[in-house]
Parts: structure tokens; C-alpha cells; sequence
């Protein structure tokens, strides 16, 4: 008898409840920090003294992947992807002004499901992740321009970076391989709840690119300064360890936009 | 009281004056008990069919007399004997159900002689039917004294007309009005008699309002594709497939996803389906190899309730029993959409029982899209023969080969977006084609035998069963998604995810059981004790293949196991009253593993140039100069003690209520065995209780059922794309209600029934994906013969049709599945020797969906939407399909040659 009420009372049921989570579709869109102004250069002091007044900054990302698992820290052998399971992508790229704070929309519609991400993944490429390089020639992932004054001089910079087979560290990997993926994806640790409704919205700070940058180790070239597209000179090798290392993003879910 | 034994066969007779000896399997009349007074009279029923058959032309449809009253037989006085007398009465039962005339033909004594044709003499048939059509038969009666010191004897049972297995039929005789026109055309046939012997085999007991034994009959006619689909007449069996022509059904039963069948007992007359040891699902039942037209009724147990279910009996159990009416050599040829044939020869032979059959078949089709054709071949033989007065015994052998091609699934988002069609397959896109395509091979070889005889009071069975199975599959669920570049491997895109899996496997087994026929309390009691002892070796080996090259690049999975399964079983059927029994017992079985995993490392502790990275599989290990084997054994074995029992009762005419508990167990992959493990198996609870209707009257014999059930597994099945197939995970219960109901007349068989079902994680109580929560079938059929003669006879047309409804099932992350509604039928006509049939299946062209997922998954497609390259991989859930078959139209042509 009690089975029987038990059967009855759920038998309305059957055709409800859910297996949790919920899949959307979502909008997602970048830019520069909140104080940047389009059309106006970025003037902030920066480390070693120098005063920047950023007149370009453009960054292309190549996708956004948020995941449910955060990466191990301190582990030298893991892949590139994470383990879990991915909650939300932003597949086709955005080149982003970094000098605007108006929210500019990716390309496509983003996907995912609801769930807390506790990490999330910027794919710095316009190509295969994996691929040495990008044909017919890398793509520019990084670009700046302006000049850092210090004590009365004034050095114009450029910085025009690439990820490609320029930054394959030799002998990576036991096989011989390098792990390019490993450069052109920014891991970085947070507490983003995905939600059913609302956008994905990253936020780039250029100024954190240039921490620990002294302009003043910068080779020149012509009339100006030049970071190098490589790690010969500590400018160049920290600048590139900034656009790496995950400081300068910061992401939230917002309200969708009107 | 309500219970109720399943009599009605129908038998054909290939041509006049023929004496033929046809053993029907699979009923119950023989072996059955009843008991009045302290003096136990056993009868088994040889039917011994005189016919008139001046009509009885190939083909014909004979249904044998049944009885369906009977009075208590007054015993010898001052005759009780010590020994057990059988005694055979000869009755010939008129065409209005009457016995004209009862004689002895091997006299055991006066006294009983007399007994038993006294006792005959008034007992009430229903009279036997060719076509419809009542005729006079003769019927041998087997009267049996038992040795059991109490005056009165009394008949064994009163068995039911009705062609089906409900437990419900009232004991009431039916009124029976036979037309004098007809009773008085069988009556007047000039020929001379025909007569056919009849027989039968135990059935097991009924275990309730689950316990469904479905006899075909003219539900044979609604289209299936294979002898799988017949699940479809229990309720809450919904079939789908993503694998191909070849791939085992991915069957889902009252609230459970079987998948490959891992989660049903599939045997085909008592030879297990399940493969125990195969590396794509432990339990994987693939039921191809039958030939739909050489099954004579299946039964299917929903939950574990009788001791006999053994391992995989989690959602229940299907046993499958060939037979064959139609005698002689036919053939039937079937053409049609998407460049399908078959040919299907069929032998029966004349003389023989039903169960003495041949069949073979050869089927190939293009398939009705992008790279799903297929083609198998397939033979069955079985001989029966009797063994003694009430025993018989049967040798079956089975071969099936099949190469096929699977299009796999098909990804919301790209069909949406025109990348790819509804039919269509990744494997033939231009930006994810498969060197080797998903697909696969299989074949299975079987040989058994088996025999069941009957000593004094106890009836004695066993069967010896040896099957050789291989398998290859290709499958890829998520495209080019898993092969992550790894730090220490060498530099690669992603090579692609297929899946190549090759097993074979070996079992030997055997079954047996005795099962003694006593009395108390003045009714029949019945006590049973089995055994079941399968052994398996299996081998299975698991890559990936480069899509590029077809070649494999990674060894996931190499395993060499054995492993032991045996049960014993003690079953008991008591009865303390008319009305009331309780059928159960205790079943205990032994898993035993021993697992050579032969890819147990597949990373290195210290990578270097002379330690292997991972751009190897199954390796050995240098570590620091311990040295490590790239083999791993485990071994453990465990016991399973499982409690069933039922209560049935049906103190109200036509109605049987029942109850009852059961626990099931399924044993685990042998990938997830370790050392020792404790419980290499998931344990089953079950409960339900129902109720039971039968009515019989006149040409209408009617049935139907409700059950509520509920069932919890600890360690449930959960499909993981990734793996390609079911993997463990955590416990689940599932709550429901199912219904069916099927009427039968003169002129039609209707069958419908319906599940809803709630299945739920216990810890979360989410819904279990995949899983639909409502499922609906109907079958039907009308079957008349004509007014208008053709060539001197008047054909016979049958219409027939098979609907399906199932609800949106629920899918991860909060998804729902489109439901699907498809309508099957069929026409035919048949004459003389000739049949023309035409098959319609998804009569009304829908476009539906058969199985639906969602996870991750990347075919590439991106590279196909004209982004010029930008777009990255897509890792997240996206929903993806199998596309369910779209109308298909096939004409077949059957002709008869004679009994040979």
C-alpha cells in the first residue's frame, strides 16, 4: 500500500524535474580598463619611474574557455586543456582596444552551460593552438605604441608581439615536442558564476602589461624604442610574461547589455 | 485461482492425411498439478489432433482443442497403487466442444482405464479451429495416479484458449457458440483424419503482473526490423541505435538505459545473449542473429523477481523461444527503399514439432543515408524431439556475420546551420572525414542442446550451451575532441577520436534444474532447485585511430579476462489456498574475475630519452632503475545472495493482484576490477505490486494490467561519451507505473500499453539522462479472409499497425529531446501458397530524432563555416542526434513449396 502511494504521488512527476544545469547561449564582449577613454591616450606612471602616455594598445584574443576545474598548481606536465569540463566558450576572435572602455562585442554569440567556473582560458592565436606558426606568417597577438618619459627624456616605444615558433622553449618536452599551446594560453584562476541570463564581460588593463617593464633597457630603433618580439631584452621578456601571466584580464558576468 | 496457463498454439498442416508430431514449447499444460483430498492425480495434455482436411491446404492455421472445464476424476476403489500410473486417454472432441467418445489405446488396468475416461468424459473444450473455423479433433489426455495414499484423485488443471501469458484468466468456462455452419463443414469433411501430436514444456511460474509471455500470433505482421523490436509488446521498451546495422539496440526498459543490453538478461530458449568480458559493455546483448520470423514468443520479466534471472536481470529479463508453424520449405524475398533486400529461406520440416526448424538469411541495404549500409547473413536450426512419453529434448545451432557502416551523430548546432544534413555522417564531410568510418564487424557461432524429462514427480531439465562471439567497432561520439597535446608528447593536432574495438570472446555453459511436483493443503505444490555456470574467456583491446590514416595511435585498453559466473537457485511455488500463492526463493551466484590488464602504465614516473614518453601506449617503465611491466593482474571473485518473492491471490473472477520483491545484481566491467575488490557487482532492489485482468468469452479473449514499481541500483550505469558507452556511477532509483492491455477476436489482436517512469540520482535526485519519462505502443491487427476466391480458394488479407510515442526524454544540463511518434504498417495477402506483403515503416515520413545527446564535441565543422580558420575548437555541451530512419517502403513476396 505504501508502495502504491509512494508510485502515485511520484507518477505526476515523471514528466518533470531536470537533470541540472542549463545550456544558453550568451553575449560576450571586451575592452580596456574602466577609466580608459576610446580616442584618448592612457596616461598612467608606471614601474621604474617611467610615466606612460599610451597612445595605441591592441590585443587580439583568439577564444574564451571557462572551466569548472582550476588548474594545478605547480604542475609542470599538464596539457594545455583542463581537466573537467568546460562551461562556457567564446569561439572566434576579437581584436580589442585596450584604450576603450566601452564594451566591444566578439564576432559570435557565446555557449555554455550554467555553473561556477574557477577558471578561465584566453586563447592568444588566430590559428590551430598547436600549430608552430601561423601561415603565412604569425599573427600579431599584442600591439602598443606610445612613450614613457622619465625624468625629463622621453622614449617613444612599439611593441608589436607574436606567439609563434618564437616562443618555443628548446627542448621542451622529453619527445622533442614543444607545447606551443602552453604560450598562447592564459590560464587564469577565478569565481565566475555562469548564468542563465547576462554576458560574459573581460576586461584588459594595459597598464598591467607594462608592470616591471623598464623602458629604459629598450633597444632603439630609428626614432623610436622597440620591444622585441622575443626574450632577448628584460622589457620585451616582461612584457611578454605580462600578457602571459594573467593579471591584466579580469572577468565578470554582467547584466546583458540594451 | 487467476492463475493462468498458456494453451493456444497453432499448429499448420502442410498437407492432407499427414501424420505429423508437432512439440509445442513453451506452454505449461504438461506438469501441471492440482490436488483434491490427499490423493494426487497429475494431467499432462497430448494433444492428438484428428482433422478433417479436405480444405487443409499449405499454410493452414490449426489451433488445437483446449479445456476449459474439468471434473474431478473418482479414483479406482481399493486400487491405490504405490507407483505412479499414467494413464492416456484418447478424446475426441466435437466441433461444438463436445466429447464424442473417449477411449483407452494402451490399457494400465480396468479400473483406471475407466477412471480416467470416466473423468474425461466430462470434461467441457473448446473445440479445436483451423483458420477460424471449429472442427472436430481428437485429443490424448494424460492422466496421471500419483503414489499418495488419499482417496480422491482429481484433474490437473483447467488450461486457458487464450494465445498469450496473462496470469488472469478467470477459471469460468466460457459459453461457447460455435456456428452450426461451420462446426457442421469441419464435420462433413470427407477427407480423412490428420493427426497431430502435441506437446509441451514447462514454463516457469508466473511471477506476477510483470511477468509478460508474449505469443505473437498476427502481431507477427506489424513491421520489425528485428527480433529486438518484439520487446516493444511489454511496455516501457523503447529502441534505438546509434551504431549501425550491426550494433546491439540500445534498449530502454521501464525507466532503465540498457544501452547495449547490459542492464536486460537476453537468452534465446535459456542460451545467454549477454556478453560477459566485452569491452564495449559488460552484459552487451546483441540480438541480430535472430531471425524475427523464427520467434515464437517471448518472455520478458520487468524486475528481478524469479530465482532463474540471473546476471544483468537489473531492468528484467527477455527469453527468446524459436518455433515455427508453417511446415515445409518456404522462401520470402523482401525489396524495397534505399536498396534493401532480403532473403529469408525458412524450413519446417513435415513430421516434426515447431520447435524442429531451419532458417536463413542474407540481408544487405545502402542504408537510408550517408554511410549506413550494411549486410548480414544468418542460419538457425533447432530439433525437437521427444524424449519418452513427457520429455523432450533440442539441439540448436545459430551463425551470424555481419559487416556494416554507422553515420554516427549528428551535431544540433551544424545541422541548423546547413554544415551537414539530417542523414548525412562527419565520416563523408569534407573537413571530418574518417579514413576508416565508423562501423564494424561481428559475429557469434552457438551451439547448445538441451533436454527436459520427467521423473516420477519430478521434471528434470538441462542445457549445455557454447557460444564463440567476435566483434569490431568504430565508433566516434565527440570527433576530434580527446587527443589533447600533452606536454611530453611530440607535437600534434588533434588525430581524431575513434574509437576502434575489437573483442572476442568465448563462453561454455550450462543449466539445469529439478523440480518436484508435491501436495499440501490440498493443492499442488511446487518446489524447484537450479544451477546456472557460465564461464567466459574475453579479449578486448581498445585504440584510437588517427582519422588521417586509419591507424591506431593510442592503446587505451588491452584486456585478457576469465571469468566464472555460478548460481544456484531454490524457487518454490505454494499454495495455500485456491486463490492464493506465494512463488520465490533464494538465488546466489559467484562472480569470479581474473583480468590481465595488459596496458596497465600508460604514463612514465621520469620521462627521458631511454624511459618512453607518452607518445607510447602500454608501456614499460625504467624508473630510476626499477623496472616496471607494462601488465597489471587482478583477481577477485564475490557472492551475491538475492531474496525474490511474489505473492499472488485472486479471490475475484478475472482479476489476480500481485506483489512483489526481488533483488538483482550486475556484474561490473572487468576494467573496473582491482585486487580483491569487495563487490565486483551492482545490487538491485526491487518492488512492485499489480493487478491482473483475463476475460474469455466466446471468440473474445481480453487482458490487461497495472503495475506500480519501484527500483534502486547502488552503483548504476551512466553513458559517458568519451568512453564511447556505459560506466559506472552512482546509485539511482526509479519510480513508475506501467499498463498494458491486448484483445483478441476472430478478426483482430490489439495490443496496447504505456510507462511513466521517474528516474532519479539518490544523492542529488536529478533525473537520470536519457531516459524517457513516458513511453506509449500499439500494436494491432486485422487478418480476414475474403469473399472473392482466387484460384479456387478465397485469400486471406491482413492489415496490421504498430504506433510509438515517446515523451522527451531528459537530457545533461537541463536539456529535453524532441518526442518521437512513428507509425508502422503492413498489408498482405496470402493465398494457396503465395503471400504478398508491403511493409511501411515510419509510415507518416517523420523526420524524428532516435537517439539524443548532449556533450562536447568537435567534428571540425568550424572549418567548414567559411570563417577562414578563426574560430577555435568548441568545448562545450552541445546537443547531437542520430538521425531515426525516415519512410521506408518494402514489398516482399512468400511462397510456399510443400511439406518436405
Amino acid at each position: 500500500m505504501r508502495l502504491a502511494f509512494i508510485a502515485i504521488a511520484v507518477l505526476p512527476l515523471s514528466c518533470v524535474g531536470g537533470t541540472g544545469g542549463q545550456t544558453l547561449d550568451f553575449d560576450a564582449a571586451a575592452s580596456g580598463p574602466v577609466d580608459a577613454r576610446a580616442g584618448r591616450a592612457l596616461e598612467f606612471d608606471a614601474s621604474h619611474d617611467w610615466h606612460v602616455s599610451l597612445a595605441s594598445a591592441r590585443l587580439h584574443i583568439g577564444a574564451i574557455y571557462l572551466a569548472d576545474s582550476a588548474p594545478v598548481s605547480g604542475a609542470q606536465d599538464t596539457s594545455c586543456q583542463l581537466p573537467g569540463s568546460y562551461l562556457a566558450e567564446v569561439r572566434e576572435g576579437l581584436d580589442v582596444d585596450l584604450l576603450s572602455g566601452a564594451p566591444q562585442p566578439f564576432p559570435v554569440r557565446g555557449k555554455g552551460i550554467t555553473g561556477e567556473a574557477l577558471a578561465a582560458q584566453i586563447w592568444l592565436t588566430s590559428g590551430e593552438v598547436n600549430a608552430l606558426d601561423d601561415p603565412p606568417k604569425p599573427a600579431v597577438i599584442l600591439e602598443l605604441a606610445g612613450t614613457a618619459t622619465r625624468q625629463g627624456e622621453a622614449r617613444p616605444f612599439r611593441a608589436s608581439l607574436t606567439i609563434a615558433g618564437n616562443r618555443v622553449i628548446a627542448g621542451g618536452g622529453a619527445a622533442g615536442g614543444a607545447t606551443i599551446c602552453k604560450q598562447r594560453i592564459v590560464t587564469r584562476q577565478l569565481a565566475l558564476q555562469v548564468e542563465a541570463e547576462g554576458m560574459l564581460r573581460l576586461r584588459v588593463d594595459p597598464r598591467r602589461l607594462l608592470t616591471n617593464v623598464d623602458f629604459g633597457a629598450l633597444s632603439r630603433n630609428g626614432a623610436g624604442y622597440v620591444f622585441q618580439d622575443d626574450d632577448s631584452d628584460q622589457p620585451s621578456a616582461n612584457l611578454y610574461n605580462n600578457l602571459r601571466g594573467g593579471d591584466a584580464y579580469r572577468f565578470s558576468w554582467e547584466p546583458r547589455l540594451e | 485461482m487467476g492463475e493462468r496457463e498458456q494453451l493456444g498454439r497453432s499448429s499448420t498442416v502442410r498437407s492432407p492425411r499427414h501424420f505429423a508430431a508437432v512439440f509445442l514449447d513453451d506452454y505449461d499444460i504438461l506438469m501441471q498439478f492440482r490436488t483434491l483430498g490427499a490423493r494426487r492425480i497429475s494431467v499432462a495434455l497430448l494433444f492428438n489432433v484428428w482433422l478433417g482436411t479436405s480444405r487443409a491446404l499449405a499454410a493452414d492455421t490449426i489451433v488445437p482443442p483446449h479445456v476449459i472445464a474439468q471434473t474431478t476424476p473418482e479414483s479406482p476403489p481399493q486400487r491405490e497403487s504405490d507407483r505412479d500410473i499414467d494413464v492416456i486417454v484418447v478424446v475426441t472432441v466435437a466441433a461444438d466442444g463436445a466429447v464424442l467418445d473417449a477411449h483407452v489405446d494402451d490399457s494400465v488396468g480396468a479400473d483406471y482405464d475407466n477412471a480416467a475416461i470416466d473423468s474425461v468424459k466430462h470434461w467441457q473444450f473448446e473445440p479445436a479451429t483451423r483458420n477460424g473455423r471449429p472442427i472436430p479433433a481428437r485429443v490424448r489426455a494424460l492422466v496421471h495416479f500419483a503414489p499418495i495414499s488419499a482417496p480422491v484423485p482429481a484433474p490437473a488443471h483447467v488450461p486457458s484458449p487464450v494465445p498469450s501469458s496473462d496470469p488472469a484468466i478467470p477459471p469460468t468456462p466460457p459459453d461457447l457458440v460455435i456456428p452450426n455452419s461451420a462446426a457442421k463443414e469441419a464435420a462433413e469433411d470427407p477427407h480423412g483424419p490428420t493427426e497431430i501430436t502435441v506437446a509441451g514444456r514447462a514454463r516457469p511460474p508466473t511471477r506476477g503482473a510483470s511477468d509478460y509471455t508474449v505469443t505473437l500470433g498476427e502481431l507477427a505482421r506489424v513491421p520489425r526490423k528485428n527480433a529486438s523490436e518484439l520487446l516493444k509488446l511489454a511496455p516501457g521498451v523503447l529502441l534505438t541505435n546509434e551504431g549501425g546495422e550491426g550494433h546491439a539496440e540500445q534498449v530502454f526498459m521501464r525507466g532503465f538505459d540498457a544501452k547495449d543490453g547490459q542492464d536486460i538478461e537476453f537468452s534465446l530458449g535459456g542460451v545467454p545473449i549477454n556478453e560477459s568480458g566485452n569491452l564495449h559493455g559488460n552484459g552487451y546483448s546483441d540480438t541480430h542473429f535472430i531471425i524475427p520470423e523464427l520467434v515464437s514468443s517471448l518472455r520478458i520479466v520487468q524486475g528481478p523477481f524469479d530465482p532463474r534471472q540471473g546476471n544483468y536481470a537489473v531492468a528484467g529479463s527477455a527469453n527468446f523461444e524459436l518455433g515455427l508453424a508453417q511446415r515445409g520449405f518456404s522462401a520470402k524475398y523482401t525489396g524495397g527503399s534505399f536498396g534493401t533486400e532480403r532473403l529469408l529461406l525458412l524450413w519446417g520440416p513435415a513430421g516434426e514439432s515447431h520447435g524442429t526448424l531451419a532458417g536463413a538469411e542474407i540481408y544487405k541495404t545502402d542504408g537510408y543515408g550517408q554511410n549506413r549500409d550494411g549486410q548480414r547473413a544468418t542460419a538457425m536450426g533447432q530439433y525437437e524431439g521427444r524424449l519418452g512419453a513427457e520429455g523432450s529434448y533440442r539441439v540448436l545451432a545459430t551463425a551470424y556475420a555481419t559487416h556494416y557502416h554507422s553515420a554516427g551523430v549528428i551535431r544540433q548546432d551544424d545541422y541548423r546551420a546547413g554544415r551537414i544534413g539530417f542523414y548525412d555522417s562527419y565520416a563523408a564531410s569534407s573537413y571530418a572525414r574518417e579514413q576508416v568510418p565508423e562501423g564494424g564487424d561481428a559475429s557469434r557461432y552457438t551451439l547448445a542442446a538441451d533436454l527436459e524429462s520427467r521423473a516420477a514427480d519430478t521434471t528434470l531439465t538441462q542445457q549445455l550451451f557454447l557460444t564463440y562471439r567476435s566483434m569490431r567497432l568504430l565508433e566516434n561520439f565527440t570527433g576530434f575532441l580527446l587527443d589533447v597535446q600533452q606536454p611530453l608528447q611530440s607535437l600534434h593536432e588533434q588525430r581524431g577520436d575513434m574509437i576502434d574495438l575489437v573483442v572476442k570472446e568465448a563462453t561454455i555453459g550450462a543449466r539445469g534444474s529439478a523440480r518436484w511436483h508435491g501436495q499440501a493443503f490440498n493443492e499442488p505444490q511446487h518446489i524447484e532447485l537450479g544451477y546456472f555456470a557460465r564461464g567466459d574467456l574475453a579479449s578486448g583491446i581498445q585504440q584510437r585511430d588517427a582519422a588521417a590514416t586509419g591507424h591506431p595511435y593510442l592503446t587505451e585498453t588491452n584486456l585478457d579476462s576469465t571469468l566464472g559466473d555460478i548460481g544456484l537457485y531454490a524457487d518454490a511455488d505454494l499454495k495455500f489456498i485456491h486463490w492464493l500463492s506465494l512463488r520465490g526463493g533464494l538465488r546466489s551466484d559467484l562472480f569470479s574475475y581474473d583480468v590481465v590488464d595488459n596496458c596497465a602504465v600508460h604514463d612514465v614516473s621520469h620521462p627521458s630519452a631511454t624511459n618512453p614518453p607518452l607518445d607510447q601506449s602500454c608501456l614499460r617503465e625504467d624508473n630510476f632503475g626499477v623496472p616496471r611491466e607494462p601488465n597489471q593482474r587482478a583477481s577477485t571473485s564475490s557472492i551475491a545472495v538475492l531474496p525474490r518473492a511474489s505473492l499472488i491471490f485472486g479471490p475475484f473472477t478475472g482479476f489476480t493482484l500481485s506483489a512483489s520483491y526481488g533483488e538483482g545484481v550486475r556484474s561490473v566491467d572487468p576494467n573496473y576490477i582491482t585486487q580483491d575488490v569487495k563487490t565486483p557487482f551492482a545490487r538491485i532492489t526491487s518492488y512492485e505490486g499489480g493487478v491482473s485482468y483475463a476475460h474469455q468469452a466466446d471468440q473474445l479473449s481480453l487482458s490487461a494490467r497495472s503495475i506500480f514499481f519501484l527500483t534502486y541500483v547502488d552503483k548504476d550505469l551512466i553513458f559517458d561519451e568519451t568512453a564511447g558507452r556505459n560506466v559506472l556511477g552512482v546509485g539511482t532509483t526509479r519510480t513508475g507505473w506501467a499498463a498494458n492491455a491486448r484483445a483478441t477476436g476472430r478478426f483482430f489482436d490489439q495490443a496496447a500499453n504505456v510507462t511513466l517512469v521517474k528516474s532519479e540520482f539518490n544523492d542529488t535526485h536529478l533525473l537520470v539522462a536519457n531516459v524517457p519519462s513516458a513511453v506509449f505502443r500499439s500494436d494491432s491487427a486485422l487478418f480476414q479472409d475474403l469473399p472473392w476466391p482466387l484460384l479456387g480458394e478465397r485469400p486471406r488479407a491482413a492489415l496490421a499497425l504498430g504506433v510509438t510515442y515517446v515523451a522527451p526524454r531528459p537530457l545533461p544540463f537541463g536539456e529535453r529531446s524532441d518526442s518521437v511518434f512513428t507509425v508502422d504498417a503492413s498489408a498482405s495477402l496470402s493465398f494457396s501458397h503465395y503471400e504478398l506483403g508491403l511493409n511501411a515503416s515510419n509510415l507518416l515520413g517523420t523526420q524524428y530524432r532516435l537517439g539524443e545527446y548532449n556533450f562536447a564535441s568537435d567534428f571540425r565543422s568550424y572549418r567548414a563555416a567559411g570563417s577562414g580558420n578563426r574560430s577555435q575548437p568548441t568545448l562545450v555541451p552541445e546537443r547531437t542526434f542520430t538521425a531515426g530512419a525516415p519512410r521506408t517502403i518494402m514489398g516482399s513476396f512468400a511462397i510456399n513449396f510443400g511439406g518436405v
